[in-house]
C-alpha cells in the first residue's frame, strides 16, 4: 500500500465543478492513468481519495492537495509527465510524493488543515484610490469584533464574531473602473473555519463601502497546516 | 452593463453544464478551414449527455478531418435567461462559437415533447424558426431520430431530414454539403441535390393537400427528380460500424452516468404498441468479441466504474449467457460494475442480475405493461401470469423487497377488467412475498404499480387507433387510485396532459408546425418537464390556429387513409401492420420473430441476414 499526496492546480472553467464533481472526476483520472487503486473493503468498494480542504464552486487554486491510496508505488514523475491524457484540461498536476502511512488509519490530510490564503478581485460601484480603499480596510479590521450572521447547524441564525479567524487582510492593487485586489489569510479547519465570501459579504455592509459582489472571484494560493504548506506536512 | 459568458455561469445553477472540456471531447485546430456541424440536442445537459445517438454521432462526424462537430445543448431556463438579459446568443459547448454562425445544425428528435425546445434553441441564436425565412447566412438546419419517421408536424422547421441510422447517411450529406460550399451553391441548390441522398426528406420538394374532413387527399415531390418515397437508412456490419470508443465523460452527474456498449439494434419481440421494435428493424447484434473489446477499451477511456450493454431488450442477446459470465470475470478485479437497462420477466434475467448486483439490493423494474392475459395478448406481450408471478417470486427469494411494476392505460381494447386486473397484480405480489421463504429475505414488502398513458405511434399496429381522451385518462386514474387500497402498494400514474399532446404530435399533419411555433410564441418550451408543461398555453395555440388536437388523437383512422408518414420507408409493410391489428382484436399472439418470421417486409427492402 502507499499513498499518493498531490498538488494540483484548478483553473479555468474547472473552476465551475463542485466538491463532488472533483471526487467523480480523480476517481475517473486515476483509472484512465491505470493508477492501481485501493479500493475500501465492504459491500459498496470505493477508491480511497480525500481532500485537504473542499473548495466551493468557481473558485479557482494553485495549490489544492489531496491523496489517493493505491496498492503500490507508481511513477509519479511519469504521472506527472503524462497527465494531460488523463486528466482534465484546466486539472493540472504541480507535484506528487509519497507520504508516510501511520498505522493502517486512513490519512487525517483534512484534520491538519489550519489556515487559507486567498486572493480576491471584486469591483466596486465607484472608483476609489488606493488610499480610500486602505482606510475601508484599516477601519474594518480596527473594530473590536466584526459580526456576521450564520446558519448553524440546527437552522438557526446566530451572531458570530469573525475577527479571531481573520490573520490578514490587505490590498494588493486598486486596478481600472473600480477594480480592486485583496488577500486574505483565513483560519480553516474544524476548530475555527471562515471563508472568504462571508469575509466579503462581512465588508461588503461596512460603512461607505459599495462593492458590487456578483462580481467576488476567489483564488485559493495556499492551504496551510499551521505554519507550512499542508502539501509538505 | 453587459455580464461575460464567464460572469453569467457565476449566476446559474449548474454552471458546468455549460463549460465543455469534458474528458473525450473533440478539440480541433483551424477552424475556419472545417465545416462547422452542431450536434443539438433539444433538452438539457444532463439528459443529452445520456443519450447514446449523441456520442455516437459526435464521434463519426467528427472522424471526417475536414469536419469539425461540435455539443449543442438547450440551457436550463436560469440561464437562458442571463443569455437573453447579456445578449449572449446560443453556442457550442466545444468552442462557444454563435450556432447561426455554424454550416449545419442537426437535432435529434427523442420525444415530440421536446420541439418547443428546438424553435426555443434556433431563437437564442439567432436563427429564423421557419426554413423558408432562412438565407445563405444561416446554418443549414436539419434532424433526425425516431420523431422524424413522422416529420409532417415540423416539416416547416426543418430544411432536411435524415431517416434512420446516421453513421454514414450524415457523412455523406456533409461531404455533399462541402462540394456544395466550395462550388458556392445556395441553400436552394444543397437542398435540391441533398433530396437525392438515400435517407434524406426534403419538405419543401413535397406538397400535400387535403380532403374536406382534413385528412390527407395526397402526398407528392414537386419535381419528377424527387423521389416519392423515403426509405430510411441502416447499418448492415455491426461490428465494423464506427463506435464511440472514447465516450464523453461528463464532470456533473447525469442521468445515466457510464459507459454504455451498444449490442444490437432492433428487436424481435414485436409488442404492438412500440414503435422502436418496428422502426428499428431488422434485428442486427455486434458479436460477442466486438462488445468486450469495446467494453474495456471504452473503460480504460472513461475511467468509469460501470458499463452498461445497451439494447431495446439486451436479455434477448443471442450470446447473452457467455457475454454476460465472461464480463463480469473480467471487470471483478477492477471493480466495474456492469448494468442492463432492460429486465424480462423471467428467471434468467433474474439469475444474470443476483450475479451482477452482488452489492446493493435497491428496487427492481418490471413490465407486465398490462393487467390481464387478455389485454396483453392484444398488444403481443408476450408474458404470462407464469412468467410475472414465478420472476417475481425469484426476486424476492433473492433478497430484493421492492419492486415496480410498469403499465399502460388507455391501451386499445382496455376494459375497467383490465385495470382491476392491474390491482390484482399488485395484491398477488404483496401475498406473494409473504409466502416466500427465504433466509435472504429482509424488512417488508413495497410494489410500486406505476402507470403511463398509452400513445399511438406510427408505423406500429395502433397507428390507426384513437388514444383515450383526457376525461378517460383521469377517469381511469380515479378508478385506479380508488381500487388500490394495499397499504405496501403505492401507485404512481404518468400526467395525462401530456400523454395527449405527445399524441397530438406523434400522428400530427403540416397544419401543426404552425401551432407549435405559436405555443412557442406563447411561451412554451420544456414541455417534458412538468413543472413546464403548460396545457391552458398549448389549448390557446390550437385555438388561434383553429385547429382541432382530438382530430390527430381520438379518430378511428381509415383502414386506407393516407398519413402524413406514408412516404418513409421502414421495410415493414402497412399491410404487416394492420395485420398485426386485426390479430391484436383477436387477441392472437405473434411469437418472437427469431424463430419464425411473420413477413413483417423488412427483408423486401434490406439485404437480408442475421435472423431474418
Amino acid at each position: 500500500m502507499a499513498i499518493l499526496r498531490l498538488k494540483y492546480r484548478k483553473v479555468g472553467y474547472m473552476k465551475f465543478l463542485s466538491h463532488l464533481d472533483m471526487v467523480r472526476l480523480m476517481e475517473r483520472s486515476f483509472r484512465r492513468a491505470q493508477m492501481p487503486l485501493e479500493f475500501s473493503q465492504g459491500f459498496n468498494p470505493r477508491p480511497k481519495i480525500n481532500f485537504a480542504a473542499p473548495l466551493s464552486v468557481g473558485v479557482t487554486s494553485d495549490a489544492e492537495v489531496m491523496e489517493v491510496v493505491l496498492t503500490k508505488k507508481v511513477d509519479i514523475a511519469a504521472l506527472l509527465e503524462h497527465q494531460r491524457e488523463a486528466f482534465p484540461a484546466g486539472i493540472e498536476l504541480v507535484a506528487g510524493t509519497f507520504v508516510d502511512q501511520v498505522g493502517q488509519s486512513s490519512p487525517k490530510l483534512m484534520g491538519s488543515v489550519s489556515s487559507c490564503q486567498y486572493l480576491i478581485s471584486v469591483i466596486n460601484k465607484d472608483t476609489y484610490s488606493k488610499e480610500v480603499v486602505e482606510t475601508w480596510l484599516n477601519d474594518f479590521m480596527k473594530q473590536d469584533a466584526i459580526m456576521i450572521e450564520k446558519v448553524n447547524k440546527k437552522k438557526k441564525v446566530v451572531q458570530k464574531d469573525i475577527k479571531p479567524a481573520i490573520r490578514s487582510f490587505a490590498l494588493v492593487s486598486v486596478e481600472l473602473e473600480g477594480h480592486m485586489v485583496l488577500s486574505a489569510h483565513l483560519d480553516a479547519g474544524s476548530e475555527s473555519n471562515l471563508r472568504a465570501e462571508d469575509l466579503m459579504h462581512a465588508l461588503d455592509g461596512f460603512p461607505g463601502v459599495e462593492m458590487d459582489l456578483e462580481t467576488l472571484r476567489l483564488h485559493r494560493q495556499k492551504i496551510n497546516a499551521g505554519d507550512k504548506d499542508i502539501y509538505d506536512l | 452593463m453587459k455580464k461575460s459568458l464567464d460572469d453569467i455561469l457565476y449566476l446559474v445553477e449548474k454552471p458546468a453544464r455549460y463549460i465543455g472540456g469534458e474528458i473525450n471531447s473533440i478539440i480541433k485546430e483551424d477552424l475556419d478551414q472545417k465545416i462547422r456541424v452542431g450536434f443539438g440536442f433539444p433538452d438539457v445537459y444532463e439528459v443529452a449527455m445520456s443519450h447514446l445517438g449523441m456520442h455516437i454521432l459526435y464521434g463519426v462526424q467528427n472522424t471526417m478531418e475536414d469536419v469539425y462537430c461540435e455539443r449543442v445543448f438547450a440551457p436550463w431556463t436560469d440561464m437562458e435567461k442571463q443569455m437573453r438579459d447579456n445578449g449572449i446568443a446560443l453556442f457550442t459547448l466545444e468552442t462557444k462559437t454563435p450556432v447561426k454562425s455554424l454550416d449545419l445544425l442537426s437535432f435529434t428528435l427523442q420525444y415530440e415533447l421536446s420541439y418547443t425546445n428546438i424553435l426555443n434553441m434556433l431563437d437564442l441564436g439567432g436563427i429564423p424558426l421557419r426554413s423558408a425565412e432562412r438565407t445563405e447566412a444561416d446554418p443549414i438546419i436539419f434532424a433526425g431520430g425516431p420523431c422524424a419517421y413522422n416529420p409532417e408536424p415540423i416539416s416547416d422547421i426543418f430544411d432536411l431530414f435524415v431517416l434512420g441510422e446516421g453513421e454514414e447517411m450524415n457523412l455523406e450529406l456533409i461531404s455533399l454539403y462541402k462540394a456544395h460550399k466550395t462550388k458556392g451553391s445556395t441553400r436552394k441548390e444543397f437542398l435540391r441535390a441533398a433530396a437525392s441522398l438515400d435517407g434524406v426528406y426534403v419538405p419543401s420538394l413535397y406538397e400535400a393537400a387535403y380532403n374536406e374532413d382534413g385528412t390527407l387527399a395526397s402526398f407528392e415531390p414537386i419535381a419528377a427528380d424527387v423521389p416519392k418515397k423515403v426509405t430510411k437508412r441502416i447499418i448492415q456490419d455491426m461490428d465494423n460500424v464506427f463506435y464511440p470508443e472514447k465516450q464523453m465523460v461528463p464532470f456533473i452527474d447525469i442521468v445515466h452516468d457510464r459507459a454504455v456498449v451498444e449490442i444490437f439494434r432492433g428487436c424481435t419481440a414485436g409488442c404492438r404498441f412500440c414503435q422502436a421494435g418496428m422502426i428499428y428493424r431488422p434485428i442486427r447484434e455486434k458479436s460477442t468479441e466486438k462488445i468486450m473489446e469495446l467494453a474495456k477499451k471504452m473503460l480504460e477511456s472513461t475511467g468509469y466504474d460501470e458499463v452498461a450493454l445497451s439494447s431495446l431488450s439486451t436479455l434477448d442477446y443471442s450470446d447473452i449467457e457467455n457475454l454476460i459470465y465472461s464480463m463480469i470475470k473480467d471487470s471483478e478485479d477492477d471493480k466495474i460494475g456492469i448494468s442492463l437497462p432492460s429486465l424480462r420477466l423471467d428467471s434468467f434475467s433474474v439469475d444474470v442480475l443476483t450475479e451482477i448486483q452482488k452489492v446493493r439490493k435497491t428496487g427492481l423494474t418490471f413490465a407486465p405493461e398490462a393487467g390481464t392475459q387478455r389485454l396483453r395478448d392484444v398488444i403481443n406481450k408476450g408474458v404470462n401470469e407464469d412468467n410475472i408471478f414465478n420472476t417475481l417470486e425469484q426476486v424476492f427469494a433473492e433478497g430484493w423487497s421492492r419492486v415496480k411494476l410498469y403499465f399502460m392505460m388507455g391501451l386499445p381494447t382496455e376494459t375497467y377488467e383490465d385495470l382491476e386486473g392491474i390491482n390484482e397484480i399488485a395484491n398477488r405480489t404483496t401475498y406473494l412475498y409473504k409466502t416466500v421463504q427465504s433466509p435472504k429475505k429482509k424488512g417488508s414488502v413495497a410494489v410500486t404499480i406505476s402507470t403511463a398513458c398509452f400513445v399511438p405511434k406510427p408505423f406500429t399496429p395502433f397507428q390507426w387507433q384513437p388514444q383515450d381522451t383526457l376525461e378517460t385518462f383521469i377517469e381511469k386514474q380515479k378508478f385506479l387510485r380508488e381500487i388500490i387500497t394495499n397499504k405496501k402498494v403505492k401507485f404512481n400514474y404518468h400526467d395525462a396532459y401530456g400523454s395527449f399532446m405527445e399524441a397530438v404530435f406523434a400522428r400530427g399533419d403540416r397544419k401543426l408546425n404552425a401551432v407549435l411555433i405559436k405555443a412557442f410564441e406563447l411561451g412554451c418550451k420544456f414541455d417534458g418537464w412538468q413543472e413546464y408543461f403548460d396545457y391552458d398555453k398549448w389549448m390557446q395555440a390550437f385555438e388561434l390556429c383553429g385547429i382541432d388536437p382530438l382530430f390527430y388523437t381520438s379518430r378511428v383512422r381509415d383502414v386506407n387513409e393516407l398519413f402524413p408518414w406514408d412516404f418513409i420507408d421502414v421495410g415493414v409493410s402497412k399491410k404487416f401492420l394492420y395485420r398485426e391489428w386485426e390479430n391484436a382484436l383477436t387477441g392472437k399472439v405473434t411469437p418472437d420473430c427469431r424463430n419464425n418470421c411473420h413477413a413483417c417486409g423488412i427483408t423486401q427492402v434490406f439485404e437480408s441476414g442475421g435472423f431474418c
